[in-house]
């Protein structure tokens, strides 16, 4: 579903919408953070509003703003973004097509479910139904670059590797070759349902792991301390839970639920979901930059937030009063274009635990993993106290430490 | 039956602590107020042994469920949807792209394509919907 609201006079200008005193406030809580040394983002003011207060307010909003899209209405909810540190930005409309948002999200999850057979195209159905159609072909017979729907999934460097197995299927199914033109996405999802399955399953694992289960473990071989220490200051959380989180997350599963050490009494503790940044169905803007739609999964388009209310606030502009999800296209006639707006955390975060609580990219901040490094530190150390006890063959003094701290080539 | 089916979901996927009777009937009371149909008899005495499902992004919603971050509540899921009014059908879980339904009219459970409300799949029992939904 597409709503398109014909408007003017809209701030509708490409990028965020934030004030002066939100970006000087952004900037200065970074330089502190940097000066800190730590990538762990805390507000100190307590906010007087519960969670669930603050996700009925933006919902609000955003529902004031799409049934009527004034400046005044967009002021507002910016503003209240704003108040919780969550970004109202825009974008000029390109739609993605339903091929990319398809592969995209294949990609993210790791796995092709097989799609119903209505939802096949004719010449797949009936090679499918009818096996004295089928013709006699070789893998080698299918050249996959007629085909405009594989050169979308091509562009993930997964999918491109089952080429072979692609041919393989459409030579097991006897599709005509001069007919590849014609399949469609869930023809290709069905052929490495069938390539992939193990016997009695709907889904198929086509890669080895998925886009959202590898940012799982690299945000959290990056990030561990910081995300305990955020997690454990919420309020009512469980140890045991927080603990059996990052253990699962560590093998890049993030539903507790599903864990063999699940208890009942975690039911009530936060969720954590990876969030693309820029969302999949906007793949179009990084095209627009030049970038594969592929790239909507990179790890830094990524993040880790709490399902709710802070993923759902994410999501507030996409969902209407009925809780389904649609767009909203704004289509500014002053200057003939059309937009679309969405909601984003602030930039940088690579985690949102609150609306107040966040953790941030490391590597944008420029700053040293200083826990792990710590780590690091204490390893040599205690070996350097060990060789010292060991007597002075392996005694080396203050050899480790230069004049700036620790050297750790020292050893 | 139900028993069979619920060994078989726990061992893959996210299950709640079973229902109570009296979590049941608050859901159908509250369904009723709403104008909607009552929890279908097979899918009540799932619940019964695991008041909710979650396999990921897949959800099936549980009875009566307060301040749970892991499994959905089926009447508030269904009154924001419906938006409190009278329904002749019944959502009973959901994934990124589909709808478990059950409509009682027909007596069937039906997964059903999110944007366009098309059937995939209508069957009289619960089982394979939902085993295809969790992905099973």
């Amino acid at each position: 579903m597409a709503y398109t609201h014909d408007i003017t006079g809209m701030n509708a200008a490409q990028g965020a919408h934030l004030s002066a005193e939100k970006n000087a406030e952004l900037l200065k809580r970074i330089q502190d953070l940097k000066r800190q040394n730590t990538v762990l983002h805390q507000g100190s003011v307590p906010n007087t509003k519960s969670g669930d207060e603050i996700y009925q307010e933006i919902l609000d909003s955003c529902n004031k703003f799409v049934s009527t899209p004034t400046d005044d209405t967009e002021n507002k909810l910016a503003k209240v973004l704003e108040e919780n540190n969550l970004v109202l930005h825009s974008y000029v409309y390109d739609k993605t097509s339903q091929d990319k948002r398809d592969v995209a999200r294949m990609a993210f999850n790791g796995y092709v479910d097989r799609p119903p057979e209505f939802k096949l195209s004719p010449i797949m159905r009936e090679m499918k139904n009818y096996p004295q159609k089928r013709m006699q072909t070789k893998p080698e017979d299918y050249d996959l670059s007629a085909s405009s729907v594989w050169n979308v999934f091509k562009q993930v460097p997964e999918f491109a590797a089952t080429e072979e197995k692609i041919k393989k299927g459409l030579a097991l199914y006897g599709i005509p070759p001069e007919k590849l033109p014609e399949l469609q996405c869930k023809d290709f999802c069905f052929i490495l349902n069938d390539q992939y399955r193990s016997s009695g399953k709907d889904s198929a694992k086509v890669f080895q792991e998925g886009y959202k289960a590898r940012f799982t473990k690299q945000f959290i071989a990056e990030y561990e301390n910081e995300f305990r220490q955020g997690l454990m200051s919420m309020k009512g959380i469980r140890k045991d839970y927080v603990e059996s989180l990052i253990s699962s997350m560590k093998r890049g599963i993030t539903d507790m639920s599903k864990s063999p050490y699940w208890k009942p009494e975690w039911s009530n503790q936060p969720v954590v979901d990876v969030h693309h940044i820029l969302n999949i169905k906007d793949a179009s803007v990084r095209e627009a930059e030049g970038k594969s739609f592929a790239s909507i999964n990179s790890y830094e388009n990524m993040c880790f937030i709490v399902r709710h209310p802070q993923h759902n606030a994410m999501h507030a502009l996409e969902q209407d009063l009925n809780n389904n999800y649609h767009e909203d296209i704004f289509y500014n006639r002053e200057i003939d274009k059309k937009y679309i707006y969405r909601i984003q955390p602030p930039e940088g975060v690579k985690c949102m635990l609150g609306f107040n609580t966040f953790i941030y990219d490391r590597q944008k901040l420029g700053i040293e993993k200083s826990m792990q490094q710590q780590q690091k530190r204490e390893k040599p150390l205690s070996e350097w106290r060990n060789r010292r006890a060991e007597g002075p063959k392996h005694f080396r003094g203050n050899q480790a430490f230069s004049r700036n701290g620790y050297d750790r080539n020292a050893f | 039956m139900t028993e069979t089916l619920f060994n078989k979901l726990k061992e893959v996927v996210g299950c709640n602590l079973p229902a109570s009777e009296a979590q049941i009937r608050a859901a159908n009371l509250k369904l009723k107020q709403d104008g909607l149909p009552p929890l279908p008899e097979e899918f009540a005495a799932l619940l019964k042994c695991a008041n909710g499902f979650s396999n990921d992004d897949v959800r099936i919603f549980g009875a009566e469920l307060k301040n749970s971050s892991y499994f959905d509540d089926l009447f508030t899921y269904n009154h924001s949807l419906f938006h409190g009014k009278p329904a002749n059908w019944l959502v009973l879980g959901r994934d990124d792209y589909y709808f478990l339904i059950y409509i009682p009219s027909i007596q069937a459970y039906q997964l059903v394509d999110q944007d366009t409300l098309q059937p995939e799949m209508s069957t009289e029992t619960l089982e394979t919907p939902l085993l295809s939904i969790l992905r099973i």
